[in-house]
């Protein structure tokens, strides 16, 4: 038997897919891009032996080929309907300018990644070195982002309307691949409400891999909600990264409802006194769906405040995965953090896994967590029953109650209705509105 | 209108109900008496479908249909109504929502028209009205933050909304005051008609002050051991139980 000596093993085909896509890419000559990657090509995906993935095996999104798509895509999308929202569209992971109504606020800035990558490559060198740190999947993000949006709001303003982003696909059969960079400065004791949706009605497999980056200076409130309803052949890979000043809060809403695969991260580090953060999700897994969501808060310094409602449904052979891990640093006294995972097991063959982590370096804290997971409560099932309802209807209005805690601390009624009959239509159940 | 043959129950290896046989007309009010552990929810529950309870034998009739067959929602279309002895809290599903998804179950199964938004809400306020409840208790999650007497109050609000031919009340009264009693009796009564039965399920007699039965039946040990009129309420109070479970041991005390 012989043994081959030790040799650098070559770049699997994805990499080397991937390395076509980088030598293609408009911003190569970037230095913070190529180091991105090279630090992406060192480890490549990460695999189920990386204890932040061992519940979330990429093979499935490693072994297939995704294209980076044109600029000019022609789409005939149904926007949302009429909402009291700045709308902005992106096709593909572009940027259109003309399906998008752009704030006018004094104040307030808004730049698409790609004229960045036209006109002013170094405020765009900034933005993507704002991750430098990173490596893999944010490394890649760093490496191809081709477009996505920064978001620049001056002090004590208040934007008047949500900004709401619209992610979606042009009808296309070969499976694109976009890397969006959204950045969210919001300046003191300023306000703003951001919403990113990533929606997708069609059949074909699609890969998101988005980063989002929150900078709230003192005093900044910033509403930050992440819709996730892409087909459910596609991947979706996020994360929102976010540092909290003094007396600043960010509230952070995040829905998981679509995709073969998803992954959400969050990473918030309150870095100021009385910094807070409010974390709400809920994920949804039916059929084969696989939803995972990692969170981690750092409380830097005394005096900050979390609070985190995650809530998981799995159906069929869908899978739920939820880590919340909460370090509180030596120096980061009266710090009160707060968390629950609830979860709701609707079938045997299903699978929940939660995960509550906290670390701390201190004893003068108030931290709480509690993880359950169980199934629709039995005493109800019989009351509503026992009111005429079928069982079918009743498990359905159970589910719904349980995730509309979630969806009902969300912004915009319109956006509320549109994921209550979206959970609807998951429970396989007619139900009729109330009045 | 309800037939209860010889029914045997049982509850893991534990025998409930050893052989009850009951006869219950439409206008009949019935009340069934008994002490603690005696098995009057038992009864109530399984009329009304609860699972976890096994019925070893025996047999139970209602308007001919064989009712063990039926699921609880059959059973409530078909018009069996149970007034929980704890109303269960559900946050995040309306009490409005839930009339009226029961409302229209019942009337589709009754081959009448659903009733819109507009003819439900008169329905459901004159109802509220008789139960003097708050409009305001509509929009609020089932029982959600309800105390003990407005959660009853709300069972029989359903009650008169959903217009049961067969309402079984398990310990409605238990824990009421006064005041919440009188509502509680007001709303029974004014549900009494000739094609409606109603069957008490209590403890204490204070509730039958209020809603006068035509027949009261003890149960005791899982069997019905004495059937009378309303005076044997009114005896079972001056008495207690133990004159009836106990014959020998309550002569020798009053001796």
């Amino acid at each position: 038997m012989s043994v081959t000596a030790a040799i650098a093993p070559a770049p699997s085909a994805a990499l080397t897919r991937l390395q076509a896509a980088f030598a293609q890419h408009a911003g190569t000559t970037m230095p913070v891009r190529q180091q991105a990657f090279e630090k992406f090509m060192q480890r490549g995906f990460p695999t189920t032996r990386d204890e932040q993935w061992k519940y979330t095996n990429l093979r499935r999104l490693e072994t297939r080929e995704f294209a980076i798509g044109s600029p000019n895509a022609s789409v005939a999308i149904e926007l949302l309907r009429q909402i009291d929202a700045y709308q902005i569209v992106f096709v593909d992971g572009w940027y259109q300018a003309n399906l998008s109504t752009l704030p006018a606020l004094t104040g307030l800035q808004i730049r698409s990644i790609a004229e960045l990558q036209r006109n002013d490559v170094n405020a765009l060198a900034a933005v993507l070195a704002m991750t430098a740190n990173s490596d893999r999947l944010v490394a890649l993000n760093t490496a191809l982002t081709q477009d996505g949006l920064v978001i620049d709001l001056a002090d004590n303003v208040s934007a008047d309307k949500p900004i709401v982003l619209n992610f979606v696909w042009s009808a296309q059969t070969i499976s694109l691949m976009a890397h969006p960079r959204i950045v969210i400065r919001v300046g003191k004791y300023s306000k703003l409400s951001v919403v990113e949706q990533y929606s997708d009605s069609g059949n074909t497999a699609h890969f998101n891999n988005v980063v989002s980056i929150a900078e709230l200076a003192e005093g900044a409130q910033l509403e930050h909600s992440r819709i996730q309803s892409e087909n459910s052949h596609s991947f979706h890979i996020g994360l929102l990264q976010a540092n909290i000043a003094a007396h600043a809060k960010l509230t952070s809403h995040q829905v998981n409802f679509g995709a073969a695969l998803a992954r959400m991260d969050i990473h918030v580090r309150l870095s100021g006194l009385d910094a807070s953060v409010v974390l709400n999700g809920l994920q949804f897994a039916t059929g084969t769906q696989h939803h995972d969501t990692h969170t981690l808060i750092e409380h830097a310094v005394p005096h900050t405040a979390s609070d985190e409602d995650y809530r998981g449904i799995a159906d069929g052979r869908g899978r739920v995965v939820f880590n919340g891990k909460v370090l509180v640093h030596e120096k980061a006294i009266k710090t009160d953090a707060q968390q629950s995972s609830r979860n709701l097991l609707l079938a045997n063959t299903a699978e929940i896994d939660t995960k509550p982590e906290l670390e701390i370096y201190n004893d003068d804290v108030k931290c709480a967590h509690g993880a359950t997971v169980g199934q629709l409560d039995a005493n109800a099932l019989f009351y509503l029953r026992s009111r005429g309802l079928d069982e079918a209807q009743a498990r359905a209005l159970l589910t719904h109650a349980f995730a509309d805690h979630i969806i009902a601390q969300l912004p915009i009624a319109e956006l509320r209705e549109q994921l209550t009959a979206a959970g609807h239509a998951r429970f396989g159940a007619q139900l009729e509105s109330a009045t | 209108m309800l037939s209860i043959k010889d029914l045997h129950v049982n509850v893991g290896d534990k025998k409930i109900l050893k052989g009850i046989s009951l006869e219950i007309k439409p206008g009949e009010v019935h009340a069934v008496m008994g002490p603690n552990g005696s098995g009057k929810s038992t009864l109530s529950q399984v009329l009304a479908g609860r699972d976890g309870y096994e019925v070893v034998s025996g047999s139970v009739t209602f308007n001919g249909k064989n009712l063990l067959e039926l699921s609880p929602e059959e059973r409530a279309r078909e018009g069996v109504f149970l007034a929980l002895q704890y109303p269960v809290e559900i946050p995040g599903v309306n009490n409005v929502y839930l009339l009226k998804a029961g409302l229209n179950a019942i009337r589709k199964h009754r081959g009448l028209p659903e009733l819109d938004a507009f003819e439900f809400l008169a329905l459901v306020k004159d109802k509220m009205k008789l139960m003097q409840m708050d409009e305001s208790f509509l929009n609020r999650g089932v029982n959600e933050g309800f105390s003990g007497g407005e959660k009853k109050r709300n069972e029989i609000l359903q009650m008169a909304v959903l217009e049961p031919a067969l309402a079984l009340l398990d310990e409605t009264d238990s824990g009421l005051d006064i005041d919440a009693l009188r509502v509680v009796a007001n709303g029974v009564n004014s549900l009494r008609s000739a094609e409606r039965a109603i069957v008490l399920v209590t403890h204490y007699q204070r509730l039958l002050d209020y809603i006068a039965p035509d027949y009261v039946h003890v149960l005791a040990g899982g069997k019905i051991i004495k059937s009378g009129d309303k005076s044997l309420a009114l005896e079972l109070e001056k008495q207690g139980y133990d004159w009836l479970t106990h014959p020998a041991a309550a002569k020798a005390a009053n001796a």
